[in-house]
């Protein structure tokens, strides 16, 4: 399976053609989706993929079918898969996403209509995000011009490039395969990135392309995304006395101290009310700020549960400290 | 939209357009009009002419003009579409003007053959010269004399049409100009809108006439497209 790289830095500037900003934390593949993970992926479909439309006879240079699907001789299963159009990276990432033969051409990219908002683990990067991947510069808080660390082009665009990121070639060599709303766009898809057997400054930061929904050929490959990991964090509220805490209240921030839940109290009894909140692993820790408001402060506890394992509990018979911080190390 | 022309200083050409005619200057920019523009062309030397249309930012179309003469007369006539219908391709680094409709690895393989079908005469248009996003062919049918232009864009090939008798008198009032139009469906298009020529069947069956001329009676005027 591929290795992915942790784009981090979320909610991180615009750059000035007002592309690369990303409001949340993910991932995306180093490299492109090889040959031989679209062909197991063929293989696991079987004979449907071709009753489903999977494959089609645009992928014939690359691929073909005789009882099971294989590589054309002399192509290199390593080599990024080409040959295939948004469709086929649809079908994939639905693939990929449930492994489930009936959900191909649904969810959570119906083929027919437009992408099915819910929870998935996969999805196409959209141009922000591959934007980010390939030109932004965390360490610099800047954007290249090149995906290459660079504001210009070296001599030899053939050897093989890394963003600052850590993504290979993600601007270079092939373009990718990227998902926009499908209303702004008819009947087309976006690529963008790419250099090989175009001119280099095709991978410069901003160039884009559409081509038509049933185009593929040698140039264009594709990466997917996928979500970062995250903590189930649970929180209980308790009242020793049995009667709520009336105007008393937590605020949950996180480690740059943006609030996740605001006036969090609980509201009669003695508890527990349990709040769930998903925390991304690359949280060092959170404050839990405790606001109170009348004078049976003291009744008031609260627990914090890091998937399922108790972290943190206030003490019983005082008053909550006002800002805990609370490490999300699992290890602690 | 403009067109420009680059002749030997030997060569006439003259410019038809919405009912004006204007004799042509070499390297001068003329504005194409939405209706139709037809060129006279008298050569009386067979150095290569060439016209351009183009619009800036945009890679030019360039018909050679030098082709298929015919042995009796010196004078042919070119029809070029309306400015509306004519959908040139931006200009980008990675193209550039030799092929640049078809797609990377493909060109145009084979054209078609085009009957234009009037009062039981058949003129049929078989052998095109050209390259690229402007072919040519030319023909006798009796005492007619017919021109055929293909012209391939982005969204749509055309086809046009002068026939004329060949008398003594040349003008263009006698001219039967024809036009057929076929939008691309569902063919699939490059990041720079370029086609794969290798699909291209383009199929012509219905025509609008641009002029009727005076002396002849147009009657069942129909038009097929046959490949071989």
């Amino acid at each position: 399976m591929s290795s992915y790289c942790i784009i981090n830095n979320k909610n991180n500037k615009a750059d000035d053609n007002g592309y690369g900003s990303v409001d949340f934390n993910f991932r995306i593949q180093q490299n492109f989706i090889t040959c031989q993970e679209y062909i197991d992926f063929l293989n696991a479909l079987g004979s449907k993929a071709i009753d489903l439309n999977v494959y089609q006879k645009h992928n014939i240079p690359i691929i073909k079918y005789d009882n099971s699907f294989r590589l054309n001789d002399q192509i290199d299963p390593n080599l990024p898969i080409t040959h295939i159009n948004l469709i086929n990276l649809q079908q994939y990432c639905n693939w990929i996403n449930h492994k489930d033969i009936n959900l191909i051409n649904e969810y959570p990219y119906n083929i027919k209509d437009q992408v099915l908002i819910d929870s998935y683990e996969y999805w196409i990067p959209t141009y922000d995000q591959f934007y980010k991947a390939a030109y932004y510069n965390p360490h610099l808080q800047e954007y290249h011009l090149f995906p290459n660390h660079n504001n210009s082009i070296e001599n030899n665009i053939n050897q093989n490039h890394i963003s600052p990121y850590g993504v290979i070639n993600c601007g270079f060599k092939y373009f990718n395969i990227l998902y926009e709303d499908q209303n702004t766009q008819n009947n087309q898809y976006l690529i963008a990135g790419g250099s090989y057997n175009r001119h280099p400054n095709n991978a410069k930061a901003g160039t884009k392309y559409h081509v038509s929904k049933n185009y593929s050929s040698n140039y264009i490959s594709a990466r997917l995304c996928q979500k970062h990991p995250i903590h189930n964090l649970t929180i209980k509220l308790y009242d020793i006395y049995g009667d709520g805490w009336h105007n008393n209240y937590i605020n949950i921030k996180n480690s740059s101290n943006e609030i996740l839940l605001e006036k969090v109290s609980l509201n009669n009894g003695y508890g527990p009310f349990e709040i769930n909140l998903p925390i991304e692993t690359l949280e060092e820790y959170i404050n839990i700020e405790y606001i109170q408001s009348n004078e049976y402060h003291y009744e008031n506890y609260y627990e914090v549960y890091l998937n399922n394992q108790l972290i943190f509990k206030s003490d019983q018979h005082e008053t909550p400290p006002r800002l805990q911080q609370i490490s999300m190390n699992t290890n602690a | 939209m403009y067109l420009t022309l680059n002749f030997h200083h030997d060569n006439i050409y003259i410019l038809h357009n919405n009912h004006k005619s204007k004799l042509i200057k070499n390297n001068y920019l003329y504005s194409l009009t939405n209706k139709y523009t037809k060129i006279i062309s008298v050569l009386n030397n067979n150095q290569i002419d060439t016209i351009k249309i183009t619009e800036d930012s945009k890679l030019p179309i360039n018909i050679n003009t030098n082709w298929s003469l015919s042995k009796d007369s010196n004078i042919k006539k070119i029809l070029l579409p309306p400015a509306n219908k004519i959908n040139l391709i931006d200009t980008n680094i990675d193209l550039n003007n030799i092929n640049c409709i078809c797609q990377d690895q493909t060109s145009i393989r084979k054209l078609p053959k085009i009957n234009i079908i009037n009062n039981n005469n058949i003129f049929t248009l078989s052998k095109w010269t050209g390259n690229n996003q402007t072919w040519v062919s030319h023909t006798s049918y009796k005492e007619y004399v017919i021109y055929g232009f293909l012209y391939i864009f982005l969204d749509k090939a055309i086809f046009m049409s002068s026939i004329y008798k060949n008398t003594s008198d040349i003008n263009e009032f006698n001219d039967l100009d024809i036009m057929s139009i076929y939008q691309y469906d569902d063919i699939s298009q490059d990041e720079f809108n370029r086609i794969n020529c290798v699909d291209l069947k383009m199929q012509f069956d219905t025509c609008d006439i641009l002029h009727r001329p005076l002396t002849e009676i147009i009657e069942n005027l129909k038009i097929e497209t046959i490949y071989e």
